[in-house]
């Protein structure tokens, strides 16, 4: 199978409060090594549920993620955690570094997950922070970063041990536009060059036309999919999508 | 294993981490001051015991009630011609034996202890019988005129004149009941009873104290140490409103007392170390309910829940033993400023502590347990909340 | 006052709230049981000297190193000619007053604890003298049969048929180190020094125990109560080795006695508060920073700093007395096994009051720190991390 990561159905139900809350109705998707995926949709319309399901985060209330072959449901919380550490890359919206470990220390301590040895810590750390361009603030704590810088060291960390798999929750939800646009090329670059398969979330179909292919989400469902690959395209194609986005 | 992150969260939250460290060390200093006392004086009795190898003490016979024998202090009373038919004995060795009289000069100020000073009363010429096993530190184990007197070193130190800093020594003077007394030999550090001797003639200890014909014990020494036994049946025969005591008998009597000493002891130092992990837990669980998203995060990221575990886990014991380490000086300083000169070992609070820091790691690992159940527990997504 | 809201936000943090008062309580019920024991001390201690009003007990000192007297002692030796010179001096009332032979027969059961059992001899006709006071279970005080003997209490029981857990009663015989005596009479429920007493004739203790010519001590009655002073002082110029004590002398000795003891006990309680008070001032603080939202919004909307300062206390005050309050019953308890004797009423609710004092003070000085840390939250500060 050359897919990376599919999913078969997949429904995601929620109760809070009493109140049943489906926020994923039966999607069904499969995404290719090196692709560079976009799921766009509006808040509530459970694109981040999706995603936390893809990262074998959270279980489906029904259906199946299967991530290269293995279905997900089959395995135990160590197997999850496990394909969280070494072939899942996650880039959380709010950033998530912990607060008390420097840049470098947070792309460091994900590797330690994936059991590599320190010497081969710090290289990789060293390479990544090059590859983002954080090397002049890496021993800074996230506190003293901004907020393109914190992305910037959430991506390193999410490269870090080499995964099959990134995810980007909204990327650029908490950026200006121009600091956006820096980390949306970067992620385009790192597919690019280095043939990383990217899924990113969003809201913002400017950030979505980074990417190869766009899925449209509303109420827990795909409404539309476009390949937007090659500038004549993208126009049109997101056009399309805007129009089934406004419906 | 996490080690560094447990140390930075404790670092971030100081205030509270010194907080719980301080009270964790209170409650192990009080726990190493009981231990360290306790072990100090059973280390004492041991030592107190061993002179009393091959010998046997006769004295009146108590009841038996549930009480802790107090050698030497129990008031009992023999008659002289009572003592000299246990001297003429058959099997035993007349040298190292003699009647005893003993009187308290001063008393202890902790309970179960031998008076902090004694006038011990011993036939001259048989000293061994109750010297047997001490050296002397300076001058002679021998009693030759009726003002002569040996002093244990405790004694020394309490009949040093007033404003000297240095206690009496072989040479110089006493005075006991208005009547001075030439010090003849000072013995080598002894325990209990030996160290707080003030040793004098039999005859002048019942003339000073008003004894006439009274004493109140003989110690007696088997001409072969094999025979001990059978002459402790033949005088508890013979004399059966007396008690003869072997070594083993004065170990027993020993055990009991330190039996009861025990149980109080075990109360407060199983309540001390409940409170210890309780602090410990609260503040534990306390940071790891702050850090939800943290370790959230964490598990995102691929951290097992072994990992999680370690990491409380080892904030916890971090706080224990840090704790039980800042404790050990405190509770040096306080043992020897309470205890004054009444314990020569501080020994005895070293050997504790490494028991200390051994129960210190356990505390640390039992305290969190709740908590680290707790943060295994949160979920990746919890990282997503706050959204 | 916003008490209301220190209770919500216990209850909102159950677990937390739990494990403090659970700490609390531990940490109470050892300071309790500190004080139990203490208070059997001086309970015991009141009602010994007590007995002595209006006495003048003689007694051969040992040189104390502020530890005290043994009281009364086993190794106080007098010769009979002395003690006869004391009880013929001026303002002595002979027919209360004797001389008196101790004699430890079981050691102390606890320590600084009069021996279990004490035989006490006393010459006949003189029975007030260590008797005076003492109420009587059962029979009389006259040891006029040389094998008479009074018991006390705990000594009747001793001595009681084996199996039976039957005290001996008067007129019973019983077998003392190897001698037949008759019980004439038992007494009441006394301090310790009296419920182990075993009271013969002088003359039957000083030959049973090997003692001829000396005697213990010597109690002497003032024919009139002012004379109490005047007679001590004639004892010490006439036998300075000799010590007397009146009451007072005894309440004295019988405090340097158990001294150690309180100091022990003391270090005790005052670390248990200490731990008390952190385990508090930890909790309330973190919960505190928690609530610097909610703390910012009450400040915004007007309230004062007097009212949050109040809440925090009142948190921390009803975490310790809850404690506290958990930890009585405990107490009774563990007092009961160790000191085997259960408060009366009234003293128990001393002892509770003062607990609950102890706590509220605990809960106070727990509530500063948090407190004015509390009180500096600016409301704007709170609500910008939203």
């Amino acid at each position: 199978m050359n897919v990376i990561v599919e999913t078969q159905k997949v429904t995601k139900t929620y109760v809070m409060n009493g109140i049943a809350v489906e926020a994923v109705r039966g999607v069904d998707l499969a995404v290719q090594p090196g692709e560079f995926v976009a799921i766009v949709g509006p808040s509530g319309s459970g694109k981040s549920s999706l995603l936390h399901m893809l990262g074998a985060m959270d279980k489906p209330t029904s259906g199946e993620v299967i991530f290269k072959g293995r279905a997900l449901s089959k395995m135990g919380d160590g197997q999850r955690t496990d394909l969280r550490a070494k072939d899942i890359g996650f880039i959380f919206q709010m950033f998530n570094l912990l607060p008390m470990l420097s840049a470098f220390e947070n792309v460091e301590v994900a590797m330690r997950f994936a059991g590599k040895g320190r010497k081969d810590r710090i290289a990789r750390t060293k390479e990544l922070m090059d590859r983002v361009g954080l090397t002049e603030r890496a021993r800074h704590q996230p506190r003293y970063l901004s907020g393109g810088e914190h992305q910037r060291v959430a991506i390193a960390r999410a490269l870090a041990n080499n995964p099959a798999l990134v995810l980007a929750d909204e990327p650029t939800g908490n950026l200006d536009s121009k600091t956006g646009a820096g980390i949306l090329e970067l992620l385009r670059d790192i597919c690019d060059r280095e043939n990383q398969t990217v899924i990113i979330v969003t809201h913002d179909f400017r950030a979505a036309s980074y990417a190869d292919r766009v899925l449209v989400l509303r109420d827990g469902r795909i409404r539309g999919e476009a390949k937007i690959k090659g500038a004549a395209d993208t126009h049109r194609a997101l056009n399309q999508l805007l129009e089934l986005e406004l419906q | 294993m996490l080690w560094d992150i447990a140390l930075k969260n404790l670092w971030r939250r100081k205030l509270r981490t010194i907080l719980a460290i301080l009270g964790v060390a209170t409650a192990v200093q009080l726990y190493l001051m009981i231990s360290g006392i306790f072990t100090t004086y059973e280390q004492d009795t041991q030592h107190q015991l061993s002179a009393f190898a091959g010998k046997i003490v006769v004295e009146r016979q108590m009841e038996e009630l549930r009480g802790i024998a107090d050698f030497t202090s129990s008031g009992s009373s023999l008659k002289a011609e009572t003592a000299e038919e246990l001297l003429a004995l058959e099997g035993i060795d007349r040298s190292s034996s003699s009647a005893m009289i003993f009187i308290p000069i001063a008393r202890s100020v902790m309970p179960y202890m031998p008076p902090a000073v004694v006038a011990v009363g011993i036939e001259p010429g048989h000293e061994k019988a109750f010297l047997g096993g001490f050296g002397m530190e300076s001058g002679s184990a021998a009693l030759h005129g009726p003002d002569d007197v040996i002093l244990g070193q405790n004694a020394a130190k309490y009949y040093q004149p007033e404003g000297s800093n240095t206690p009496i020594a072989q040479g110089q003077t006493i005075e006991i009941q208005g009547q001075t007394f030439n010090v003849v030999g000072v013995l080598k550090q002894a325990p209990q009873i030996f160290g707080n001797a003030v040793i004098l003639p039999l005859e002048t200890a019942q003339k000073i104290f008003d004894r006439s014909n009274i004493v109140s014990s003989v110690i007696l020494t088997a001409a072969r140490v094999e025979d001990t036994q059978a002459l402790k049946t033949e005088i508890t025969t013979r004399f059966p409103t007396l008690t003869a005591s072997t070594q083993d008998d004065m170990t027993k009597n020993a055990n009991v007392m330190l039996e009861a000493m025990t149980k109080l002891m075990s109360l407060i130092k199983n309540s001390i170390i409940v409170v210890a992990i309780v602090v410990i837990t609260i503040v534990v669980f306390v940071a790891v309910m702050e850090q939800r998203r943290e370790i959230g995060i964490l598990r995102a990221i691929g951290a097992n829940r072994w990992r999680i575990f370690s990491l409380v886990a080892g904030e916890s014991m971090i706080i224990s033993l840090l704790g039980a380490t800042l404790a050990l000086p405190f509770a040096v300083f306080f043992v020897q400023w309470g205890m004054r000169s009444e314990f020569n070992s501080i020994p005895g609070i070293f050997q504790v502590w490494w028991q200390s820091i051994a129960v210190a790691a356990v505390i640390g690992l039992i305290a969190s347990l709740l908590p680290a159940w707790k943060a295994v527990h949160v979920e990746p997504l919890e990282a997503m909340r706050y959204e | 006052m916003l008490l209301d809201l220190a209770i919500k936000t216990i209850w909102r943090r159950k677990l937390r709230s739990l494990l403090t008062i659970l700490g609390v309580a531990v940490a109470i019920q050892l300071y309790l049981m500190m004080n139990g024991i203490m208070s059997y001390y001086d309970q015991d201690i009141q009602r010994q000297v007590s007995a002595f009003a209006g006495k003048v007990f003689i007694q051969r000192p040992m040189e104390t190193i502020d530890a005290g007297e043994d009281f009364p002692s086993m190794n106080s030796s007098i010769g009979m000619e002395t003690a006869s010179s004391i009880l013929s001096l001026d303002g002595v009332d002979r027919n209360t007053s004797s001389s008196v032979l101790f004699i430890a027969l079981a050691s102390a059961s606890a320590p600084n604890m009069p021996p279990a059992l004490l035989a006490v001899g006393i010459e006949p006709g003189h029975e007030k003298a260590f008797l005076g006071g003492i109420e009587i279970e059962a029979g009389s005080i006259d040891l006029s049969g040389s094998n008479s003997v009074i018991l006390g209490e705990n000594a009747a029981y001793y001595y009681g048929n084996p199996g039976s857990e039957e005290p001996l009663e008067p007129g019973d015989s019983v077998s003392i180190q190897g001698k037949d005596f008759n019980v004439v009479g038992v007494l009441k429920t006394a301090s310790n020094l009296y419920s182990g007493a075993v009271i013969m004739p002088l003359e039957t203790a000083q030959d049973l125990f090997d003692y001829p010519d000396t005697v213990s001590a010597v109690i002497l009655t003032a024919t009139r109560l002012e004379k109490v002073g005047s007679i001590k002082v004639a004892v010490q110029e006439k036998f300075p080795e000799l010590k007397a004590f009146n009451q007072g002398d005894i309440a004295e000795n019988a405090n340097n006695i158990i001294a150690m003891q309180r100091y022990f006990f003391k270090m005790i309680n005052n670390s248990v508060i200490l731990a008390t008070v952190m385990v508090i001032t930890i909790v309330v603080m973190v919960t505190v920073m928690e609530q610097r939202k909610e703390i910012g919004t009450l400040r915004a909307i007007g309230a004062k700093r007097g009212r949050i300062f109040s809440m925090v206390v009142g948190q921390s005050v009803f975490l310790s007395v809850i404690g506290g309050v958990l930890a009585l019953p405990i107490s009774i308890v563990t007092n009961n096994v160790l000191v085997k004797a259960l408060l009366s009423a009234a003293e128990t609710l001393t002892v509770w009051l003062i607990t609950m004092g102890a706590c509220i003070l605990i809960g106070i000085l727990a509530s500063l720190l948090p407190a004015w840390l509390a009180i500096h939250v600016d409301p704007l500060e709170a609500l910008k991390f939203e």
